[in-house]
């Protein structure tokens, strides 16, 4: 019998993994250069899966995993809205420290430490990537009919215009001002932990690991701090202006492309290439005002009106159009680069080849067919359109490949070459969908600049016609 | 007996079925708070089940524990960004569709709905029979709502004793401290400010009033105190007396409770709840729709009606129904008309294959009738015999 054990991908692995090797525990597979998600170490009984830092509390609280090393932000973001997780946590490890700060842009004429009244907050629109600790702020808070905005990052992108209230992760105060925003409250403080599910600890022998790990201990509680208006204190707003169009750049990897798309339509913004981005590129376009913004976040702020137009995926717009088929957003332009292809993925070995065949599996196996993925609403609606009977959807932050086969039966999941799904010993089966990059503008546009929105989306189309089709 | 084939899923945890038993008493105490209100000219209203989160943190009159255990997801529309909830409590939703359907005031309005609560335990589905009396004349509307309670109770059978407080009475002693000492009192009551309280003459009024359910002539001895230590709780300390006397001398029991948790955020006034068989059976008091310091005033009541329904299942008897059988095919028409002379004599009966299907029956064979009672068989030929005799086991 082995001891599953999560632990971090990204920032955290290389610390992770010397600390695990320092308390003579074998992390073979882990090493920050491994491809690996998965390792099993026979010989130490031991099982190392790689995951998003954010899903390690959930699959431990599933009994996916006995252990796991992961931020207590995460684990706070999922015990504030869901107690009955049966997660237990073990103690602190020593590691990166990370804060959780209420702040505000400068223009709300807040100083730092400041905490509005609670009529002077009413209606506030609050943009947090950990949306169960906003919502535990804000009701704190007594705001009024507040908004949240829940995001999958570049928080601090939003205000003041988009947003009154930001809650973001940062390392302490200073590196909220570095941000450009004004630290209000400490709502978080914390490091790392070890964690275990709570049947595991009652039941399975993980002695040898706690054995290990026992005297790293550190005396570091996590801190949960919730802020308290203050009478008297009020705060400036802003609003978008109507007269200004509104556009939606990506960070991050989807940026890759973009630049090469914006200068096939003839569009260059200063501080938005290759090599850097800025959060608010200029344009050089009278009435035009550029943002830089998470990707998967884009098809839900045109939705709302806080953006025009963006440069998005068919993917990202297909999850957010499974989710809400009333939404107002709409592909205006097809700009068929990043091209990959989206299907459901299974183990090598699994018996089937196509889909068809897979779906009469799993609906004979008579128990829930788990799907992992990082477009779930997609997931669903694959599910409804093949009539698996029974499923249950399991969203995943990333590093989605390692689920297959233990952890689920399958993914819905992207390609572009394969490369990464048979490293894993994976393999895709009918894929149901092609993605590419494109143009998405909300039907009923907010901007009165609306022939200025139609040239741009002139200038797309001309790009794609001029240059032959992948 | 054969029974229903078993499912492989079943139903959603902390969610509640309400089977035929548990029906049947549920509508006992239904049909009891829906004639009492009737009789008190409150009318019955219905609101949907999913409303928008912003009601609620809007209202301000939810507590953030409160707030953080609602059922809240992105609907349809989620794509705006609004959420909506399964609502976690019918007074706020109440209050609305009065304003959006521009009901005038004073509206008695009345409901029997569920809520839906996060909870720990397996029970995060209640039932409730509500009252709320929008625009509520002090004292007199206060009155009302719990005659309406008192009385359904009554119906019941249950001879429950009014607990009463006032929140403006808890609400004078708790600014007569330091802010540091008030801690806990809009969850846990007056009693939370005991051992806190530094001026010996509001110590003094405070052990009087923690005094565990008292006669309404506790109150003249408060007020005495009053004077002295905490001269702004004595207009609710004579509101309250008021209505502590009005409700004996209408024949209830009524203690005094000032110890009363009652979440003082939400109420304004006068807070009151029913007991009986060492059980809580709901309450309500004075509040104010608006929210928190608006002006306008409501007295709210709501009343457990799982709680009830359960405690009432074992003495509330299944109903009989008549099995009507006919002998050959060439009977069954006869047998449509045997059964209708029977649900007009208020009796039930159905149709049924086997004449052993229920203790009563009544077989159908040309123009001959044959009653099945635990009695006996009896061959009958006038169908109005057949009804006299059934109807003695209805």
């Amino acid at each position: 019998m082995t001891v599953k054990f999560a632990l971090p991908t990204g920032d955290a692995r290389a610390a992770v993994g010397a600390m695990l090797e320092g308390a003579g525990i074998s992390t073979r597979g882990y090493e920050p250069s491994s491809r690996q998600l998965r390792s099993v170490l026979e010989g130490a009984g031991l099982t190392l899966r790689v995951f998003r830092e954010k899903d390690i509390p959930i699959q431990v609280a599933l009994g996916n995993y006995d252990l796991g090393i992961c931020g207590d932000i995460w684990l706070t973001e999922l015990q504030v809205r869901f107690p009955l997780q049966r997660v237990v946590r073990i103690g602190s490890l020593p590691g990166p420290r990370n804060e959780v700060w209420l702040c505000a842009a400068p223009e709300s004429g807040l100083a730092e430490a400041q905490i509005p009244e609670r009529q002077a907050l009413a209606d506030a629109r609050i943009v947090s990537e950990l949306p169960n600790l906003a919502d535990l702020v804000a009701v704190h808070l007594r705001i009024p009919a507040y908004r949240l905005i829940s995001v999958y990052g570049s928080a601090d992108a939003y205000p003041p215009e988009d947003a009154d209230l930001v809650l973001m992760p940062a390392a302490d105060a200073e590196a909220v001002r570095a941000k450009g925003m004004v630290p209000l409250h400490r709502v978080f403080a914390g490091g790392i932990a070890l964690i275990a599910n709570a049947d595991a600890l009652a039941g399975r022998d993980l002695a040898p690991i706690l054995a290990k790990l026992g005297p790293l201990f550190v005396l570091e509680e996590p801190a949960l701090s919730f802020p308290a208006s203050q009478p008297g204190v009020g705060m400036a707003t802003a609003h978008p202006e109507p007269e200004t169009l509104r556009m939606a750049l990506p960070d991050g990897h989807a940026q890759r492309h973009t630049p090469a798309a914006l200068r096939g339509a003839g569009l260059e913004f200063d501080g938005y290439d290759e090599k850097s981005f800025v959060r608010r590129p200029v344009s050089g376009i009278p009435g035009l005002a550029v943002k830089v913004v998470r990707p998967q976040d884009m098809p839900q702020l045109v939705a709302r009106g806080m953006f025009d137009i963006a440069i998005s995926g068919r993917d990202l717009l297909h999850e957010h159009l499974s989710r809400f088929p009333g939404s107002p957003v709409e592909m205006a332009v097809d700009l068929g680069t990043n091209r990959y292809r989206i299907g459901p993925v299974v183990d090598a070995a699994f018996p089937a080849e196509t889909t068809a065949e897979a779906v009469d599996i799993w609906n004979r196996l008579g128990r829930p067919i788990r799907i992992a993925s990082e477009f779930p609403a997609t997931a669903e609606r694959f599910a409804r359109d093949h009539h698996l009977q029974h499923t249950m959807i399991i969203p995943v932050a990333g590093a989605s490949e390692g689920f297959v086969p233990e952890d689920a039966d399958f993914l819905v999941e992207g390609t572009e070459t394969g490369t990464s799904i048979r490293a894993n010993g994976l393999k895709m089966l009918d894929p149901f969908m092609e993605s590419t990059a494109c143009v998405i503008v909300r039907r009923d546009p907010f901007t009165k600049q609306t022939a200025l929105l139609a040239d741009l989306i002139r200038r797309f189309q001309g790009a794609v016609a001029a240059v032959p089709a992948v | 007996m054969p029974s229903v084939p078993p499912l492989p899923v079943q139903r959603s945890r902390g969610m509640r079925d309400l089977l035929p038993a548990d029906m049947r008493a549920f509508r006992r105490v239904e049909d009891a708070f829906r004639a009492a209100a009737t009789r008190w000219g409150y009318e019955e209203v219905r609101t949907p089940t999913i409303e928008t989160y912003r009601l609620f943190t809007a209202a301000g009159a939810l507590t953030p524990e409160m707030l953080s255990r609602v059922y809240s997801f992105l609907d349809w529309d989620g794509w705006s960004g609004e959420r909506v909830v399964l609502r976690p409590d019918s007074t706020i939703p109440v209050a609305r569709a009065a304003a959006e359907g521009n009901l005038g005031l004073p509206a008695r309005l009345f409901y029997v709905q569920n809520v839906f609560r996060f909870s720990e335990t397996d029970d995060r589905e209640d039932w409730q029979c509500g009252i709320e009396y929008l625009g509520a004349p002090d004292a007199i509307g206060d009155l009302e709502v719990a005659a309406v309670a008192a009385e359904t109770l009554d119906a019941l059978g249950l001879k429950a004793q009014v607990r009463l407080s006032h929140v403006s009475i808890t609400r004078a002693v708790s600014e007569s401290v330091q802010a540091s000492a008030r801690n806990g009192v809009a969850t846990h009551g007056l009693g939370a400010l005991r051992g806190n309280v530094t001026n010996p003459q509001v110590a003094a009024f405070l052990e009087v009033a923690l005094q565990p359910a008292g006669d309404p002539a506790l109150l003249d001895n408060l007020a005495a105190l009053a004077h002295s230590s905490v001269p702004a709780a004595l207009p609710a300390i004579e509101e309250l007396a008021g209505v502590a006397k009005a409700l004996a001398a209408s024949g209830r029991t009524v203690l005094i409770d000032l110890g009363m948790p009652r979440d003082f955020d939400y109420y304004t006034g006068v807070v009151f709840e029913f007991e009986s068989h060492g059980e809580s059976w709901g309450g309500g008091g004075r509040y104010s729709p608006g929210g928190p310091g608006t002006a306008s005033t409501a007295c709210g009541l709501g009343l457990e009606a799982g709680l009830l329904a359960s405690h009432m299942a074992p003495t509330t008897r299944e109903r009989m129904v008549v099995a009507v059988t006919p002998a050959s095919p060439s009977d069954m028409g006869r047998a449509i008309s045997v059964a209708r002379a029977l649900h007009r004599g208020g009796i039930s009966a159905a149709l049924s294959g086997e004449p052993g299907a229920s203790k009563l029956g009544v077989t159908v064979s040309g123009s001959s009738l044959v009653a099945r009672t635990p009695d006996g068989e009896r061959a009958m030929s006038a169908l109005d015999d057949v009804v006299g005799l059934l109807i003695q086991y209805k």
